[in-house]
């Protein structure tokens, strides 16, 4: 962590991180707005990818400016991306360990109350409910 | 403090891939479509998110010697810490009413968890602020200590991004699939 003037001479100014607290702002409103029309007729997908590039966006404006990763040295770049690659290398094998889909329709609500792509009203697979019981028995220890 | 932050992330990313895992195969209500408040969660996000801003200006004043932007800005940090914390409890007060608990079904667990966990990050770091606030009235936060600022800095804006996955992950994603 740098006490004193960056790598390029200067810290950042109070202009720098108040347009970077505005595009902040502005982001978290696209993302919200992306719920609501007429986005929110749009293809699930599209919206999907939208905010996880939205989240990643802000990820690393607050990690570069706000917490001056850009400006410190090249070893706390390296720190961090390490957790960070070996936060994401969990979560993949996680989901990969798992045998179902990662976002399933919900078995109480077959028909959602949140508006479905029309190929996710698809019966259930054969045997769906029996191993979701004897999974959700088996996470609660019985 | 970056090598305890990447383990953090770590620690996260399994809870956050956990609530995903087990997203959807809830057999008993409630489900999140019932009872989430998007504007209500956007409000604290917003301001968690004008927190990091005050916290660069803490930092900034303090390593520029002022003292009293310091104090006026860590305890303004501190104070939307604070109300991002009561919308916190509001909300899990709202949905234990609603019959959302820990024991209710695998959403009630896995959520609580995960944003019991990252509130109490965010506890702990108005804790540290204000502990900070209180050190400069004691003379112990001066321009050449200004290291100390920023490593709670560089916590306070971690907490800020985990809340950005979760608030995608969690909330925004329940009213898209």
């Amino acid at each position: 962590m740098a006490e004193h003037p960056d790598k390029h001479g200067a810290h950042a100014t109070i202009a720098t991180y108040s347009l970077i607290a505005l595009a902040l702002f502005v982001i978290t409103v696209i993302e919200v707005a992306v719920l609501y029309e007429p986005l929110k007729f749009a293809w699930p997908n599209f919206r999907i990818g939208v905010l996880v590039g939205l989240s990643i966006l802000k990820f690393v404006l607050v990690v570069a400016f706000f917490m001056h990763l850009y400006y410190d040295a090249p070893v706390c770049t390296f720190l961090f991306s390490l957790g960070m690659v070996l936060a994401v290398g969990t979560m993949v094998a996680l989901v990969h360990l798992f045998p179902s889909d990662l976002f399933p329709r919900s078995e109480l609500r077959p028909e959602g109350k949140v508006k479905k792509p029309a190929d996710q009203h698809a019966a259930a697979p054969e045997g769906f409910r029996e191993r979701l019981c004897s999974f959700e028995l088996a996470v609660e220890g019985v | 403090m970056w090598a305890f932050l990447a383990s953090d992330c770590m620690f996260f990313g399994c809870l956050i891939v956990t609530y995903l895992i087990y997203r959807g195969r809830s057999l008993q209500p409630p489900l999140p479509e019932d009872i989430f408040d998007l504007p209500l969660t956007s409000t604290s996000s917003f301001v968690l998110l004008m927190s990091s801003y005050l916290m660069v200006l803490t930092l900034a004043a303090v390593q520029r010697g002022d003292i009293g932007k310091f104090r006026l800005w860590c305890a303004g940090t501190a104070f939307f810490g604070s109300i991002f914390l009561g919308f916190q409890i509001y909300e899990f007060s709202h949905f234990v009413h609603a019959g959302l608990t820990l024991q209710q079904n695998l959403f009630g667990s896995s959520f609580f968890v995960l944003t019991g966990t990252h509130g109490t990050h965010v506890a702990i770091g108005v804790l540290w602020l204000t502990g900070l606030l209180i050190y400069s009235y004691f003379g112990g936060v001066r321009p050449e200590r200004a290291l100390d600022v920023e490593i709670a800095g560089l916590y306070w804006h971690f907490v800020d991004i985990v809340w950005i996955v979760i608030f995608t992950a969690v909330y925004l994603l329940e009213y898209i699939i």
